[in-house]
């Protein structure tokens, strides 16, 4: 009789030591299986914006307590992890997936559970005017915005009237594929072709030359990292030379440390650049080099910035109650962060930043800085 | 289309097919030697590459000593597959099949390994093959220059790999082995040896491969786990299994179908059409496309 | 006489705790996690039965999960059709891929065969990712309808029993098919083809069923985890997804009828509950290291441990170390 009280008090006292212990905060990024590339620099950016809300006295004199889980890059997996920190870790926010169709996924358990989900995936398809979800927000620009940007340039100023394009097999390709079709149509401009690349493959020959052959004018680059590399290499090595333009990840270092030379010249629409000169990412990019040694990438900035929103929105609602934190987000709160003013707009996007940029052999120029 | 743009498709496809066929060499040897098929075998090309990059990269060794330290370390590898896996399986009454598994967990392993230790980022090659942008032109064609050495050390692969198995007396013991243990023992053939041997230098022959591919498919996962490792098993099975040309020829076929299905056809269903070309082949034509250049054993 | 008691009673409380696990754990992600063991269970369960039994390996398993998965979102979702006819379409749109690839199994050793299968896996696996119109390729699936009785919809509590049944459905028919003279003629097949083909067994026909079934189960397990899940996307049948399979039957044992269940259980906890903080990349090393151990150093699985602390030296034990001498004898002395 003596254990049971004895136990019965044990578990109390666990329960209460996790429940008023610390805020929990999730983050579910990919970082084993093929799509990898990107969970380090997400884990490294949420962990260094924790360490500094937590170094200088925490939220409401609570540490923040980040639990990250891996997705596998997997919507599958991304349910799994999910599930777990919303049903049985009870956290405060869940930062992630960063895959789009994961987030479809997934973004109905984040209201069942009433807690906030704050993401970095970028596809148009999960806007607040289109799921109508309270509880999901998203931390970079999508790439409606960031296509749109795309063409915009390629047409006024690269003067690209027969664009080809190249794609790869994932939904981040395939949503900026739609986006570039309907901006050249409203434009009255037809893209020549469209040829696929599939994640893994190296070579693309065949895929070039039919660019070729159909006169293509200018290339627009809708890969992700590693084929961005074997395309440019391949057009210097078939010696087409065009203006090369890309989407987001042919702008951050994974793609021009493997292209080396091959890449200068190359256009990105970038979400971020280390190079730009204002404050507050000067302070990140020095902070984040001298935690981690190396220089941050898209999107280390977006999963910093979340951090801080929602350590914000915390103090502002005085409590770790979702359905407050959810209606603070979306409502009351402005904040300026690495990615400029961060404010909810009407799809529930913080921001809708983004740079035009140019690779020089060393370093992304910022063409052009769009709000 | 002009015909130097044929052409040019043509060397691309028999450039990427020569990579498949490296790697093929390897499931031809391990087949040839012991009859069995290591599914981890491209695990070997991601493990050298890594430990050449770690090496050369990292530490800032030369080249030569990376090379051998990173080749080495493989083929010891390879003996522990052998020791730590294949024997104990055999040991306990396992077949084929649960080699088959085993291999394909270690596949899996390697992977999550070589991701908690370097990350899923993909790492550039050192230029130690030529730069990016360095290629060789001729006739309106042209081809970066790493695959000058791959096609060299290919050739040198294949003939060694071949002399070795057909006509020498380790080749003959080997196949021996794979054919018959018990009456190869009797016959007074060193068994142990043999098999030890065929473990070390089919893991070797892939390692060496993994150094030179990886200025194309990158210091990454992909060279563990991605489709490579599958398409070096469709070069070796195109020939039958048989002999090492025809895990190379198989190779390039395979690449010049790949980009002629691009060109021509698709390049969203080019690898549809190359693994139905594959089963076509498997089921009509099991031992191999190249029956006519078999060698009588 | 007392141990076996006490043996029997603790297999009742096993059984009983099954039976009442939702009602003891409120935690919905362990819950789910359990549905999917359920779901990975089927699968696994066709798996021991065309490898353990019928002696055939498929690594593109994946494939006819995605048929089963996709086959019922698409009748269920698109055409509006109820939940049972899109559940029995995928299991028949399943089978009939199964058919179509039994048919090299007549003439293609092991190796041989499991590349037809990983090229099968692959096939499927570009397919669904180009067929948007139909699958929705890389942007997935979404808005499959959970099943429901009358205006009772799913929870996962529903969703365990539903699962538990069918699971307990499929291992006695496995079990049936096992005892019969199919079964056994499998057996022999197995043993040695052609011996049995002298005593008048069909193998081909054997070959056939045990495809056939092996494919029905991964459609069945297909479906059923579409209208779980709610939402379907191409990365879940990769040829991973079908090592991982082939893993599971595996792990629980080639030789066992819960084998796949037992290996299903496994491997679908194991890698969830070895997410630890600040190790989170861990997790999948130490679960291909524990199926690489089992492999090597326990061939007749995880399942045969169990069973043996309920009876001792087990029947299907007896088999295998039959089966094994017959096959030394056979490796041993063709070629």
């Amino acid at each position: 009789m003596k254990s049971k009280i004895f136990a019965t008090l044990l578990v109390l006292a666990l329960l209460t030591a996790l429940s008023f212990g610390a805020i929990k905060v999730a983050l579910c990024a990919p970082f084993t299986g093929l799509g990898s590339i990107l969970g380090d620099y997400i884990k490294k950016g949420a962990k260094l914006a924790v360490e500094e809300i937590n170094s200088t006295g925490g939220v409401l004199g609570e540490q923040i307590e980040l639990t990250v889980y891996d997705t596998a890059a997997n919507p599958s997996t991304a349910m799994n992890v999910v599930r777990r920190a919303l049903f049985s870790d009870k956290v405060v926010a869940v930062f992630g997936p960063n895959m789009s169709s994961a987030v479809l996924g997934v973004h109905q358990l984040a209201q069942q559970a009433k807690t906030p989900m704050l993401v970095g995936a970028t596809s148009p398809s999960f806007r607040f005017t289109k799921v109508h979800n309270p509880f999901l927000f998203r931390l970079r620009a999508d790439d409606d915005v960031k296509v749109s940007q795309l063409v915009k340039y390629a047409v006024d100023v690269l003067g690209i009237k027969k664009p080809g394009v190249i794609y790869g097999s994932t939904d981040y390709c395939l949503a900026a594929l739609d986006v570039a079709k309907r901006e050249f149509g409203a434009r009255g401009i037809e893209i020549v072709d469209a040829e696929q690349i599939k994640e893994g493959e190296k070579d693309a020959t065949g895929q070039l030359l039919k660019l070729k052959n159909a006169g293509f004018d200018g290339l627009i680059g809708l890969t992700h990292e590693p084929e961005a590399a074997v395309v440019v290499k391949q057009l210097r090595q078939l010696e087409i030379d065009v203006p090369i333009i890309g989407f987001s990840a042919w702008g951050v270092p994974a793609f021009t440390d493997l292209a080396g030379d091959a890449a200068i010249g190359v256009y990105s629409v970038q979400g971020f650049n280390p190079n730009d000169s204002e404050l507050a990412v000067r302070s990140f990019v020095a902070h984040y080099k001298s935690k981690w040694g190396e220089e941050p990438s898209d999107p280390a900035q977006a999963y910093y910035d979340g951090i801080y929103l929602l350590a914000k929105a915390i103090e502002i609602a005085n409590s770790t109650d979702g359905e407050k934190l959810a209606e603070v987000l979306s409502n009351q709160l402005e904040m300026y962060g690495v990615q400029g003013m961060l404010k909810c707009d009407e799809h529930h996007n913080f921001t809708s930043i983004c740079y035009i940029s140019q690779f020089d052999g060393e370093s992304w120029t910022i063409i052009d800085k769009l709000h | 289309m002009e015909t130097k743009d044929i052409l040019q498709n043509l060397v691309s496809g028999i450039a990427i097919g020569s990579t498949y066929g490296l790697i093929g060499l390897g499931v031809v040897f391990l087949w040839q030697s012991i009859e069995r098929i290591n599914f981890a075998n491209i695990s070997s090309a991601m493990l050298s590459a890594y430990l050449f990059y770690t090496f050369y990269s990292e530490i800032g060794m030369g080249f030569f000593i990376s090379f051998v330290l990173s080749v080495g370390i493989v083929a010891l590898y390879g003996l522990g597959l052998r020791y730590l896996i294949h024997e104990p399986i055999t040991k306990r009454g396992g077949g084929r099949l649960e080699f088959v598994v085993a291999t394909l967990m270690i596949c899996v392993l390697w992977l999550n390994v070589i991701i908690v230790f370097y990350g899923g980022l993909p790492k550039p090659f050192p230029p130690v093959f030529g730069k990016a942008t360095d290629f060789v032109r001729f006739a309106g064609v042209s081809l970066p220059v790493v695959y000058f050495y791959i096609f060299l050390v290919v050739a040198i692969l294949m003939a060694f790999l071949h002399f070795l198995l057909r006509k020498t007396l380790v080749g003959k013991s080997l196949r021996a082995t794979a054919q018959n243990k018990e009456v190869a023992q009797l016959m007074g053939v060193n068994v142990n040896l043999t098999t030890s041997l065929a473990f070390m230098l089919s893991t070797t022959v892939v390692g060496i491969a993994g150094i030179l591919l990886a200025p194309i498919y990158f210091v990454s996962l992909e060279l563990g786990g991605g489709s490579i490792g599958i398409k070096g098993f469709s070069a070796a099975v195109m020939a039958g299994l048989i002999d090492p040309y025809g895990a190379v020829v198989g190779g390039i076929l395979l690449g010049i179908i790949e980009n002629f299905s691009t060109l021509f056809i698709s390049s969203t269903y080019r690898d549809v059409i190359s693994f139905l070309i594959l089963v076509a082949v498997l089921i009509f034509k099991p031992k191999g496309i190249f029956v006519w250049s078999l060698h009588r054993d | 006489m007392r141990v076996v008691n006490w043996k029997k009673i603790l297999l009742i409380i096993a059984l009983a705790l099954v039976v009442v696990y939702p009602f003891l754990d409120k935690n919905d992600y362990r819950l789910y996690l359990a549905n999917r063991a359920l779901i990975h269970s089927i699968l696994a369960s066709g798996l021991v039965f065309l490898t353990g039994f019928a002696g055939q390996i498929s690594l593109g398993q994946a494939g006819f999960y995605a048929i089963g998965a996709y086959t019922s979102a698409y009748i269920t979702t698109r055409l509006g059709m109820p939940i049972i006819l899109g559940i029995v379409c995928g299991i028949l749109l399943s089978l009939g891929a199964g058919l179509i690839l039994s048919i090299p199994s007549f003439k293609l050793k092991a190796f041989f065969l499991s590349l037809v299968t990983i090229a099968f896996g692959q096939i499927v696996y570009v397919l669904i990712l180009n067929l948007q119109s139909i699958t929705g390729g890389p942007y997935g699936f979404f808005g499959i309808p959970p099943m429901k009785v009358g205006q009772y919809y799913f929870d996962n509590k529903g969703y365990y029993y539903t699962f538990l049944i069918i699971l307990v459905l499929v291992i006695l028919i496995i079990y049936r098919i096992k005892n019969s003279y199919l079964g056994r003629s499998m057996f022999a097949i197995n043993d040695d083809v052609i011996a049995a083909e002298v005593c008048g067994i069909n193998s081909k026909q054997s070959k056939i069923f045990a495809f056939a079934l092996s494919a029905s189960l991964a459609g069945l397990a297909g479906s059923l985890y579409a209208h779980l899940a709610g939402f379907l996307s191409p990365e879940p049948f990769t040829f991973f997804e079908s090592s991982n399979f082939v893993a599971m039957a595996v792990v629980g044992g080639l030789r066992n009828i819960l084998g796949g269940t037992i290996g299903g259980v496994i491997l679908t906890f194991l890698p969830e509950f070895l997410r630890f903080r600040g190790w989170e990349n861990y997790y999948l090393i130490v679960t291909s290291l524990t199926v690489v151990l089992v492999v090597v150093f326990m061939p007749n699985g995880l399942g045969n441990i169990i069973f043996k602390l309920f009876r001792g030296k087990t029947h299907s034990h007896a088999i295998h170390k039959e089966i094994t001498t017959l096959r030394k004898e056979k490796e041993g002395g063709t070629k």
